[in-house]
């Protein structure tokens, strides 16, 4: 089956940043969560995919066309959040609908009914009259009323309270239930990826340092706490980061099976939650 | 296109009823005169155009606009035809609705108004003419860069074009005479009394229908030079 993203060696250069070969896989029926310090590239990659800024080389394909030489065709099968929904601000929420659902020709106003209802969205009320949260279900109302394929959310959940948000996520779930559909979700809340993320994909200053399913990652990375024997030569291979603290040393392992292994009982290894591989691969090695 | 043209009424339609009211008041008060209403007539049409721009930076929907299915050709001619149907509106409101009804209204005074009449074929080719330079130099800078970047640089190059136009004025009129005409009678100082008596003489030796062809093909031509300008600078655009 074709992937419903597929990125190869995608480049992008600004001054004082890059995108370096940036290449994954988003297979069908599946949520990929696309994590990473702020800075990192999340955002350029998406807007990349958008072809709202021109990638300088590489490939991106969606359901394996190209976004640029098909990039109506392509655009029309996906649907966009971002971050701080960019609308009309004057406009009641029936007439921005109005204006957006020509574009679509697969747009479903019956859909779309069911939605703003389930999210007790006020048609009447102007867009600016909304809460964050509030804005953000009206733009995935939009994004979701015209059948889209391929759902991409930039930092949909920042700023969002917690009911929010699960209701937001558990639309997400409910979305790819449809084995035809995807979402690509950046965020830096790693607890929501840990909900519902399939795959994800952590970049560091435009480099993917990993792009795997979710529960090999959970499953082979683990943080080890031990005393200063872990800083040996010959254990340094097992480790993407090591922190020296004041009482002792953790590090970073991505294969806690071999670490557990040889180190025995000279140290502490746990799983490792997203939180801990995204702190110890972005900040590297240090001392804390 | 008609769906972008659509979209972008739905946002700024507020701001040109506005606009058509203000323009519908001062035309109709008696102290219009028909350059003043012809002047007026085009800064309408460009403060319509404007609006399109500056809603659209300050909703910043540039983003969700740029992710709908649409080629980036297609935004870009649908803002031109956006332009020329602002133009035409604002030329029928003013020449065709809003003169006709401050003469009606002000018939029974003793004030005199802008009128139907007084409404010659050069002021009509001045406002489609300045209508269309204002659109054609700003639509580029604002699909190359952003509103706030692109309305400086459009300010920076009609200033420009401006001081040269009355430079060229100030050095030509030492040894091209051009004939005086009937509105040296009006206010002689007025340093677009030059291009009026240009349009007077050119209507006089062309006839009422080939001059207004004229004016109107020499519109076309300027904005498709600018429609290649902004389809050029649109691609490489970043959001």
């Amino acid at each position: 089956m074709t992937n419903a993203l597929e990125i190869r060696n995608l480049r992008k250069t600004y001054k004082g940043f890059a995108l370096k070969d940036v290449s994954f896989d988003l297979p069908q029926g599946t949520i990929m969560g696309l994590v990473g310090p702020n800075g990192a590239g999340k955002t350029t990659i998406i807007k990349s995919i958008l072809n709202i800024v021109r990638r300088d080389a590489g490939e991106i394909l969606i359901y394996g066309q190209d976004n640029r030489s098909e990039e109506k065709a392509v655009k029309t099968r996906i649907g966009f959040v971002h971050e701080t929904p960019g609308l009309v601000e004057d406009a009641p929420l029936k007439n921005i609908a109005a204006a957006v659902a020509p574009f679509y020709p697969s747009w479903d106003a019956g859909l779309f009914k069911r939605l703003v209802g389930e999210f007790e969205l006020p048609l009447e009320k102007k867009f600016k009259k909304l809460s964050h949260g509030m804005k953000m279900k009206f733009a995935l109302s939009l994004a979701l009323a015209h059948d889209a394929d391929l759902l991409i959310l930039d930092e949909p959940t920042s700023g969002l309270d917690p009911v929010f948000r699960r209701e937001f996520l558990a639309r997400l779930s409910a979305f790819i239930q449809d084995e035809g559909k995807a979402v690509l979700f950046s965020t830096h809340i790693t607890t929501d990826l840990e909900r519902i993320a399939d795959f994800i994909t952590l970049i560091r200053d435009g480099e993917i340092m990993f792009s795997a399913p979710k529960d090999d990652i959970l499953g082979s990375w683990a943080v080890v706490k031990g005393g200063p024997e872990l800083l040996r030569d010959d254990y340094r291979g097992l480790f993407r980061g090591i922190r020296k603290r004041d009482f002792g040393v953790q590090a970073l392992t991505d294969n806690a099976a071999e670490t557990r292994r040889r180190l025995g009982r000279e140290a502490v290894v746990e799983n490792a939650g997203l939180e801990d591989i995204m702190f110890y691969l972005t900040k590297g090695n240090g001392h804390a | 296109m008609l769906k972008i043209c659509l979209k972008d009424f739905l946002a700024a339609r507020w701001v040109w009823l506005t606009a058509g009211t203000i323009v519908v008041l001062f035309v109709i008060q008696p102290f219009g005169n028909i350059l003043m209403v012809t002047l007026f007539g085009a800064i309408l049409s460009f403060a319509g155009l404007l609006a399109v721009f500056l809603l659209e930076d300050r909703n910043k929907t540039e983003i969700f606009f740029a992710s709908l299915p649409l080629n980036r050709s297609t935004i870009v001619k649908a803002r031109y035809l956006l332009a020329a149907a602002l133009i035409t509106t604002a030329g029928l409101l003013v020449f065709g609705v809003v003169l006709p009804l401050g003469e009606a209204i002000l018939a029974m005074t003793q004030v005199r108004p802008a009128t139907v009449s007084s409404a010659r074929p050069e002021f009509i080719a001045l406002f489609i003419l300045l209508s269309t330079l204002l659109a054609v130099l700003f639509l580029p800078f604002q699909h190359r860069f952003d509103f706030g970047r692109g309305t400086v640089r459009f300010g920076f190059t009609a200033a420009g074009i401006i001081a040269v136009g009355a430079g060229l004025e100030r050095v030509t009129g030492r040894w091209v005479k051009i004939p005086a005409t009937s509105f040296d009678m009006g206010n002689p100082t007025l340093s677009v009394m030059g291009p009026l008596r240009i349009l007077e003489n050119l209507h006089t030796n062309l006839g009422t229908p080939l001059f207004l062809a004229a004016a109107v093909g020499l519109c076309a031509i300027l904005f498709l030079l600018a429609l290649r300008l902004s389809l050029a600078g649109y691609a490489r655009r970043e959001f």
